[in-house]
């Protein structure tokens, strides 16, 4: 969960949880600031926005430190700091348990949601952020939509599936137009001998080039339109638990990491679909914390209702760069 | 449903859906001015019967060139959506224009979630029940 607090007049943040604890402690801010954080109406203190134990109402005193796994508040003595979140003894046995089964520290908080990797590309450098994203999304989706963070804006999944999913799109492209000139059936037999108002030999090394050059665009603006029929998809089925932007971010990443798959010759494209419709219903699953049956239902049933969408728009643009490569 | 402020860090969808609806429309209207291709059902295709999306194409096609009537009776459903968007790109640019107040439903009741809910799948199937009576 993302904080605002107020300091000097001056709105500071977003920061986590575990960042206003240690605020807290070291006394950059008291229980008497005001804080702001999503589902808030308006500016309270610390105290009132943020109860001891997630609203247990306990009395928290000046300076004690939320346990990341527990959720309660602890004397800073008793506090130690695992990858920069603060842990307290008492959680010991599930952290121990957590990194001896999985290697990681144990799940279940939103402050322990700081991933996938994409998000930390400035500590990890560039590639091996997106090649951990990749990997995590198709080889561990379970875990990486686990750890992923909820909210945190709209701008990293994006440019990750903007950049993944229009590299695999124009390598399909190219694949399809090198099967269909190896095999000779480029234009379906009406287009031959009929004509269509879409002349493939007055535009076809021009269109090619612009659906390249324009793939970026359409992936752009296909995020929003799928991941909002996915959204309303989802409060269909009663599974949409958490706002858009959750829904957005899970979007990207799934059709961001398997649209690379479209690199694989030919039969990628095909690959990449099946494996994101998996990757996205554990991946929906996963942050909004719904059945697996229920994300499925939800990721189905824009597929069921929209196919036109989904199924014929990428026969289209299949079809044009087929058609246009025909012209050659 | 409330009108209040934007809150911190909070999604501005009304700017947001506004772009993708502007930048929906011109690669549409694109499309069809370079005369490329259009969509064709793969389940019509198939099966023979129209899916719950066919003759969406075609409706806003019709509904652009003002024929309100014959992009009603091609898909009722399309129309109503295409309909719901117009109205929503207007509410949208007219609260991003003036800075006014946005309309959200922080706190809607179980009850008015679960009609919509009914009232979307009913819609849906009753759609699909027309386009097939009609042989869209």
């Amino acid at each position: 969960m993302n904080w605002y607090y107020d300091q000097g007049g001056q709105r500071q943040g977003p920061v986590q949880e575990a960042e206003l604890d240690r605020l807290l402690a070291s006394g950059a801010i008291t229980q008497a600031t005001l804080v702001w954080c999503e589902g808030m109406a308006n500016w309270a203190p610390l105290r009132e926005a943020r109860p001891a134990g997630g609203g247990g109402g306990e009395n928290v005193p000046e300076g004690w430190i939320r346990c990341t796994a527990t959720g309660r508040y602890f004397p800073p003595s008793q506090i130690v700091y695992l990858d920069g979140k603060p842990y307290s003894a008492e959680a010991k046995p599930g952290i121990v348990q957590g990194v001896m089964q999985g290697g990681m520290l144990p799940s279940g908080n939103e402050s322990l949601r700081n991933g996938p990797a994409w998000e930390q590309r400035a500590e990890l450098g560039f590639f091996p952020a997106i090649w951990q994203t990749i990997k995590g999304v198709l080889f561990d989706p379970a875990r990486t939509f686990e750890t992923m963070k909820r909210e945190g804006g709209l701008g990293a999944p994006l440019g990750f599936a903007v950049l993944l999913s229009s590299v695999g799109g124009i390598a399909a492209i190219f694949y399809s137009v090198v099967l269909q000139l190896g095999t000779g059936t480029l234009l379906p037999p009406e287009a031959r001998q009929t004509g269509m108002p879409f002349d493939p030999a007055t535009m076809g090394i021009g269109l090619m080039v612009g659906l390249m050059v324009f793939m970026p665009l359409f992936v752009l603006i296909g995020t929003f339109i799928y991941a909002g029929i996915q959204h309303l998809s989802l409060m269909i089925c009663s599974g949409a638990k958490q706002p858009f932007e959750t829904t957005y971010r899970t979007y990207c990443y799934a059709a961001g990491a398997t649209g690379i798959i479209q690199l694989v010759p030919f039969c990628g494209a095909y690959i990449a679909g099946i494996w994101a419709l998996v990757a996205l219903c554990i991946g929906l699953a996963k942050t909004h914390e719904i059945g697996v049956g229920r994300a499925v239902c939800a990721v189905l049933l824009p597929m069921v209702v929209c196919c036109v969408l989904v199924a014929v728009f990428f026969g289209a643009v299949m079809g044009i760069a087929m058609s246009a490569a025909g012209s050659r | 449903m409330t009108w209040r402020r934007l809150r911190p860090g909070e999604t501005d969808h009304e700017a947001l859906w506004l772009g993708v609806s502007l930048a929906s429309l011109v690669i549409a209207w694109l499309w069809l001015r370079l005369g490329l291709p259009l969509p064709r059902c793969a389940f019509h295709d198939v099966s023979g019967c129209a899916c719950p999306g066919c003759g969406t194409t075609r409706c806003v096609r019709l509904a652009l060139g003002a024929d309100f009537g014959g992009a009603f009776r091609i898909n009722p459903l399309a129309f109503c959506a295409l309909g719901a968007a117009a109205a929503y790109d207007a509410y949208a640019a007219t609260v991003l224009a003036l800075r006014l107040p946005r309309l959200r439903g922080d706190a809607l009741p179980a009850w008015a979630g679960k009609a919509a809910r009914i009232g979307a799948v009913t819609a849906i199937a009753a759609n699909w029940v027309w386009l097939l009576w009609r042989g869209v």
